[in-house]
């Protein structure tokens, strides 16, 4: 296909779009409210995620070393930590120190812990924040210290942070099957749109086809139709989200009560998924239409 | 370029339009199709385009047999013909320029060539200065002239008119059969069914003449003398 030919097929597919103006904004609006329940799904999902990492134990990250790990790499690393802006505290754990807590905690498993070989309970280090310190600066310190040398993972891990991660992963994962059933809806609507635009647009076709235009001149501008009703959709849907973040993040700030809150926007592999789903979803519904009246030609 | 092999034409409702009819038209000939209303005139030009498939027999064109086209194929060799239909279908929406000019479109052919283009033949059907204007705006004349504008537009190999001087009058009847005849000058097959005996006196040319659907030498001499048209 050459690309003159692409350049027509989207002129005429924008312009029918602009000549049927009322039914594209009605079709974007439905095919808009419905990506945005799926959006705004994955926004919260990840928000409330991100929150109940950062809060799983108000103020506490827990650094936890590698199985071999000596503890003097624990204790070296404790030394730098204290210097550092924004952390009030930090406790090293020994490797037999936090078998011994265990052990007290839960004395009947004492059998079982000797039976072990390997030492599962490595050093680590309780990193205690400063209270005055804003949740985005939590989330990079957290960052930061993953990213320390011989640390293989930061925690703060309680019971319900997991039930609650475990909500936001449920949450999400409806918000991707809605996206997936929106996608279906959004089939139909462009669908929809492209037979009445086919109807309207009848005795041109018809005209085109006798003198020999070749098909893709003639269905290519539905198609482009259906791809700009779906994309716009969700690139709409998209916006309502980033609306609602930004909404979110400004009464964050102004409400100190509310600094607990990680928020961060749609990231861009959500984005990707609706857009592609609309898309998708847009050149399907477009496609099928026109198929099927070629076909009665 | 066309031909016909005892072409048996019915319509659904059991109407027998053509009735075993074979002729062959060469390639850059130039003829005539003529015959009372509902011969079949319009039905022949309708096989040749592959608007309708024979019932029997086979139809030709250039060297290729319409029913065993598949629908890419039908429309490059629609792109190679100008037709001019009996009912004009001018795109309603579209103005005179766009008519003229969209297939020519979907040939890939840039704007400046295809104003270009558009500009040399509407001259001479002498609407030029209508370029603008939307098919409804014009009488049925000029409607006539601008699809025969359409038809001439890409320099077709093919030409099919269907009564295309049927609102003129002679002098413009006239003006139109030249430019018809400048394009068979440079190679063009050209076919015009026609009822106006005018023409055929005026242009002795082959005569297919049709009678009832089937092809038939009666009637052609009395038509071409210049005897009442049917
Ligand atoms: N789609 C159709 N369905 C049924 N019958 C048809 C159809 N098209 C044409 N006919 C019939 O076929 C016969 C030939 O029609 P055709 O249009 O070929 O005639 P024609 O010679 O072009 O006539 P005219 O000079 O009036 O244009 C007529 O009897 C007509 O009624
Ligand atoms: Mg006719």
């Amino acid at each position: 296909m050459s690309l003159r030919l692409l350049r027509m097929m989207v002129s005429d597919g924008l312009l029918a779009l602009l000549r049927g103006r009322g039914l594209t904004a009605a079709a974007l609006l439905i095919i808009t409210l419905t990506f945005s329940v799926s959006a705004l799904a994955l926004l919260a999902a990840g928000n409330l995620a991100a929150t109940v990492e950062l809060n799983g134990r108000p103020g506490v990250f827990r650094v936890y070393f590698g199985e071999e790990a000596p503890d003097s790499e624990a204790v070296e690393l404790a030394r730098r930590l204290r210097h550092r802006d924004g952390i009030a505290s930090v406790t090293v754990v020994r490797a037999g120190q936090a078998r011994d807590d265990f052990l007290a905690a839960f004395p009947e498993m004492s059998a079982g812990v000797d039976l072990l070989v390997d030492n599962p309970f490595p050093p680590h280090l309780e990193v205690t924040v400063a209270d005055a310190v804003a949740s985005a600066r939590r989330r990079e310190l957290r960052a930061a210290l993953g990213d320390e040398e011989g640390v293989v993972a930061v925690l703060g891990d309680d019971l319900w942070t997991r039930r609650l991660l475990e909500l936001a992963r449920l949450i999400r994962r409806a918000g991707l099957a809605a996206g997936l059933a929106f996608a279906l809806a959004a089939t139909l609507v462009v669908a929809g749109v492209t037979r009445l635009s086919l109807a309207t647009r009848r005795d041109e076709i018809a005209v085109m086809w006798v003198v020999g235009a070749p098909r893709a001149f003639i269905s290519g501008p539905f198609v482009v139709e259906g791809v700009v009703l779906g994309a716009g959709g969700a690139l709409l849907a998209w916006a309502a989200s980033w609306g609602v973040f930004r909404g979110a993040s400004m009464l964050a700030e102004e409400h100190p009560l509310l600094g607990f809150l990680a928020l961060a926007p749609l990231p861009a592999s959500s984005v990707l998924f609706l857009v592609s789903c609309s898309v998708v979803a847009g050149t399907a519904g477009a496609l099928l239409t026109v198929h099927q009246a070629a076909r009665a030609h | 370029m066309i031909t016909f092999q005892g072409v048996t034409k019915m319509y659904e409702q059991g109407v027998v339009a053509l009735r075993n009819v074979s002729f062959h038209l060469e390639k850059g000939g130039f003829a005539f199709l003529t015959g009372p209303s509902g011969a079949g005139k319009t039905t022949v030009l309708k096989l040749i385009y592959r608007e309708e498939r024979p019932s029997e027999g086979s139809v030709e064109v250039a060297g290729r047999d319409t029913c065993r086209l598949a629908v890419s194929q039908v429309q490059r060799l629609r792109r190679r013909m100008g037709i001019v239909f009996q009912d004009g279908r001018l795109i309603d929406s579209r103005d005179v320029f766009e008519n003229v000019t969209f297939v020519l479109r979907a040939q890939g052919l840039a704007l400046r060539a295809r104003k270009e283009r558009a500009l040399n033949v509407l001259r001479q059907v002498g609407l030029s200065h209508r370029m603008r204007s939307l098919p409804r705006q014009l009488s049925g004349g000029e409607q006539q002239r601008v699809a025969i504008a359409r038809a001439v537009a890409a320099d077709p190999d093919l030409l099919l008119a269907d009564e295309p001087t049927g609102n003129l009058d002679r002098e413009m009847s006239v003006e139109i059969m030249e430019i018809f005849r400048r394009i068979h000058g440079r190679g063009t097959t050209i076919l015009i069914a026609t009822h106006d005996p005018f023409l055929l006196r005026k242009y002795r040319r082959r005569v297919l003449h049709l009678e009832d659907g089937c092809l038939t030498d009666k009637g052609v001499e009395k038509m071409a003398a210049g005897g009442d048209a049917p």
